[in-house]
């Protein structure tokens, strides 16, 4: 009997769970928000854009005009508040749903901000709450990050999560920017070992690109070396992600171009691999393209001499030849060199202008301090050095390295036979 | 009566483990952190060394008693009343780590997982878990250790693993973190983190014989230290020392960094399983052992009737924190820089005492 009551009872308490919680949430009770921009506030301190899932054509299958992608719209939402979730609460009055930042692809936060140095303020504020993940990305936008984040859109069909995941993993594919989280960005900022970077973002208007006018010519341009939004181009998405952002601690003190991230990248050792273009050595006029990567790991040396510190830089890549404009043959093994040569001298030429360019700012982005720590046994030791103070000092030596390894599918550049008019 | 069975040795060795290691999912490694900034990979092998000498005094002491528990040599040593304080005293601290351990729990959980839960329905559904383990009796827990500590050895390899693209080795710079001093004090203080491993000599009679708990405390002990070691390594690696003293639950943290494209992120849920079956074997455990002593100190032998009570007690303990930082900065300060007293000194103390007074049970009595 005691047996039949108890088995009752088990099932009416199952009954009751299983029947669900009674504050639980629809997945429409809530907005998912995708993007976070934040800008200087006009009529209060922070401007904060939302980005989220509209749900308006029904879960995504409604295929009417004006949507982005496979269907799915989104709505964002703009709030000046004193504070980041000052502004997710107002948003839940003003939506109806529960704002969650559990599927966050993106915080952009304004150049203004990141100049201004209130992106620590702004951050101590994200971090404390544990619904946005570490693993977030954060941007730098160079103009609105409002409009960045009203223009960040599905490209080809996608959905703008997957959108958003496929423009960070470009950085692995060309080395133009870094991959890079809140954790990344909040522990470079408490770190005693370097400087922080962030990733520059833009909307690209096309402004830079110029339909018509005189032709270019045999001018050389370093390609990628422009900051977010400049480069000259039409069509493709509104958003593009190049270059870095260099913060001393919590200010954004200066930025580097999508090809000096590269240089940045090659000594950093996280470079996987990128096509560099450089002017043929034998025929300035025309170029030489590579496909570069690293041989093996970068090789940094410091030491000390007093206070002053001393850093040695080695360089090793290697990679094949991609184009031969000229049409000379350097595929000749006493060639080679020629072209070796050359590549080395246009990477330690940037690299040096990139690292001067860091001491004048006197923030270590290369990450010396991770070797240079090994000179120092405790904490206090290191701390009282102030590696982060003392990089402007540092007197740095270059290396660069490369070795072509295949040369394509040519093997061999036979000479251009003209008629007697054409010569 | 609730059945006090015998069990094997590796059902010891993984509750025991697990006990030990439960706390150090939490706050500890911040704590650590706090303490000797880069060092705390090697300290926690500092404590394990001091805690194995530990071990050696309470092991040396049981081998004089064969078949008693050390709540019964204490009576044996210093008479019934001085044995009675000593064994109240373990008793206490037992329940007082098992309060705050179980606060500690609640407050993480709380601030990562259940955000909007009341901490009073989170501690009574937990509570109720305790209860009913305690009914079930003390082999049940031990048996239900060995098959949790194989899904829980697996997902702490897959956890170490899946992070490890995150490890960065110039963050064990400085080597000596906060100087060599610092480390070895901080080691010794915290020997305490493996002084679970003397709760062998509390529920020896359940082993097969004494000779057990000495294999049972040193497998324990280098298995939690290797463990707790490799977790401390792994944490130093993902945080630079200044970032991981922030963190409220670094481990937890690490777990939710793990990001492998579009499809494979989020299993910080994996985590959730080592926090929740290892805390529910631990705060048991301490219960059990504490409800052990409280019913030989009372001569009480039907334990049923004293396992709500004690349960309330628990649940009340738990609240007398006003905050977090009050729990970590005081409570959980307290108790595992100091409780080494209880775990190792008292039964050195009882040690010395039965060579002194020449009392011996063993076969050279």
């Amino acid at each position: 009997m005691h047996r039949i009551i108890s088995l009752e009872i088990l099932l009416l308490v199952i009954a009751l769970v299983f029947s669900g919680c009674y504050d639980a949430r629809e997945i429409n009770d809530v907005a998912y928000v995708l993007l976070v921009g934040v800008d200087m506030g006009v009529s209060d301190r922070f401007r904060v854009t939302f980005k989220f899932p509209s749900l308006k054509s029904g879960g995504g299958q409604d295929d009417s005009s004006g949507q982005a992608g496979d269907g799915l719209t989104y709505d964002t939402l703009t709030i000046d508040t004193p504070s980041f979730f000052a502004a997710s609460e107002l948003a839940n009055i003003n939506l109806a749903r529960s704002i969650n930042f559990m599927h966050t692809q993106f915080i952009v936060i304004s150049e203004d901000i990141a100049r201004n140095g209130l992106i620590g303020e702004f951050l101590a504020q994200i971090v404390r709450n544990s619904s946005i993940r570490y693993s977030t990305r954060l941007l730098i936008s160079k103009g609105s990050a409002a409009e960045l984040v009203e223009m960040l859109e599905p490209i080809e069909g996608s959905d703008l999560t997957k959108t958003c995941e496929n423009l960070a993993r470009q950085s692995e594919e060309t080395g133009m920017f870094v991959d890079l989280a809140l954790y990344d960005l909040h522990d470079c900022m408490k770190s005693t070992y370097h400087q922080p970077i962030a990733v520059l973002a833009a909307v690209n208007r096309g402004e830079n690109f110029v339909e018509e006018g005189s032709v270019w010519g045999n001018k050389y341009q370093i390609p990628g070396d422009y900051y977010a939004g400049d480069q000259p181009r039409k069509g493709g998405g509104k958003v593009e992600l190049m270059g870095l952002a260099i913060f001393n601690g919590t200010r954004m003190v200066g930025k580097l171009t999508g090809h000096e991230s590269r240089i940045l990248a090659m000594v950093k050792g996280n470079f996987r691999k990128g096509t560099l273009v450089i002017p043929d050595p034998k025929q300035p006029g025309d170029i030489i393209a590579f496909e570069v990567r690293p041989a093996r790991k970068p090789q940094v040396k410091i030491w000390f001499d007093g206070d002053k510190p001393f850093i040695d830089l080695k360089l090793h890549l290697e990679g094949d030849i991609l184009g031969i404009q000229s049409g000379i043959h350097y595929e000749d093994p006493g060639m080679l060199p020629v072209l070796e040569n050359a590549l080395e001298r246009f990477i330690k030429t940037e690299l040096n202008k990139i690292l001067e360019k860091t001491q004048e700012l006197n923030c270590d982005i290369f990450y010396f301090g991770h070797t240079a720590v090994k000179h120092f046994a405790t904490i206090q030791e290191w701390e009282a050095y102030d590696w982060n103070s003392h990089y402007k000092d540092a007197e740095i030596k270059t290396e660069v390295r490369f070795y072509i390894r295949r040369t394509g599918t040519m093997i061999h550049t036979s000479e251009t036979k003209f008629s007697r008019e054409e010569q | 009566m609730i059945k006090e069975g015998k069990f094997e040795s590796r059902q010891a060795i993984a509750l025991l483990v697990i006990t030990c290691l439960a706390k150090e999912f939490f706050t500890e490694s911040n704590i650590i952190a706090n303490k000797v900034g880069t060092a705390g990979w090697y300290m926690v092998l500092i404590s394990a060394v001091v805690a194995a000498v530990g071990f050696a005094f309470v092991y040396a002491l049981l081998k004089r008693f064969p078949g008693k528990s050390i709540v019964e040599i204490y009576d044996v040593v210093f008479g019934r009343y001085i044995g009675f304080v000593f064994s109240f005293l373990l008793a206490a601290v037992l329940l007082i780590s098992a309060a705050i351990n179980l606060r500690e729990y609640i407050e993480v959980i709380k601030i990562y997982v259940f955000p909007k839960t009341q901490p009073s329905f989170l501690i009574i559904s937990f509570i109720l878990v305790v209860v009913i383990l305690g009914f079930l009796g003390f082999e049940n827990i031990a048996r239900y250790s060995k098959l949790a500590a194989y899904l829980l050895l697996t997902e702490f390899i897959a956890l170490f693993l899946l992070s490890s693209y995150l490890f960065e080795f110039y963050r064990l710079y400085p080597l000596l973190g906060y100087g060599l001093k610092n480390t070895l004090l901080q080691g010794f203080l915290r020997s305490s983190i493996f002084g679970e491993i003397t709760l062998v000599a509390v529920f020896v009679k359940s082993l097969n014989e004494t000779k057990e708990a000495k294999r049972i405390g040193y497998t324990s002990l280098i298995i939690a230290a290797v463990l707790l070691a490799i977790m401390q390594f792994g944490f130093i690696l993902i945080f630079t020392y200044p970032f991981g003293q922030e963190i409220v639950a670094p481990l937890y943290t690490a777990a939710s960094l793990i990001h492998y494209g579009a499809f494979f992120h989020r299993i910080e849920a994996m985590f959730l399983f080592v926090w929740n079956i290892s805390i529910l074997i631990e705060i048991p455990v301490l219960f059990y052992m504490v409800m052990l002593i409280y019913s030989h100190l009372f001569g009480i032998n039907d334990r049923r009737p004293i396992i709500i009570p004690l349960a309330i007690i628990l649940i009340t303990m738990s609240l007398i924190p006003g905050n977090i930082l009050e729990l970590m900065t005081f409570y959980i300060r307290y108790i595992r820089e100091y409780s080494w007293i209880v775990y190792y000194v008292f039964p050195a103390a009882a040690l010395l005492v039965s060579v002194l007074s020449k009392k011996r049970e063993d076969k050279y009595a």
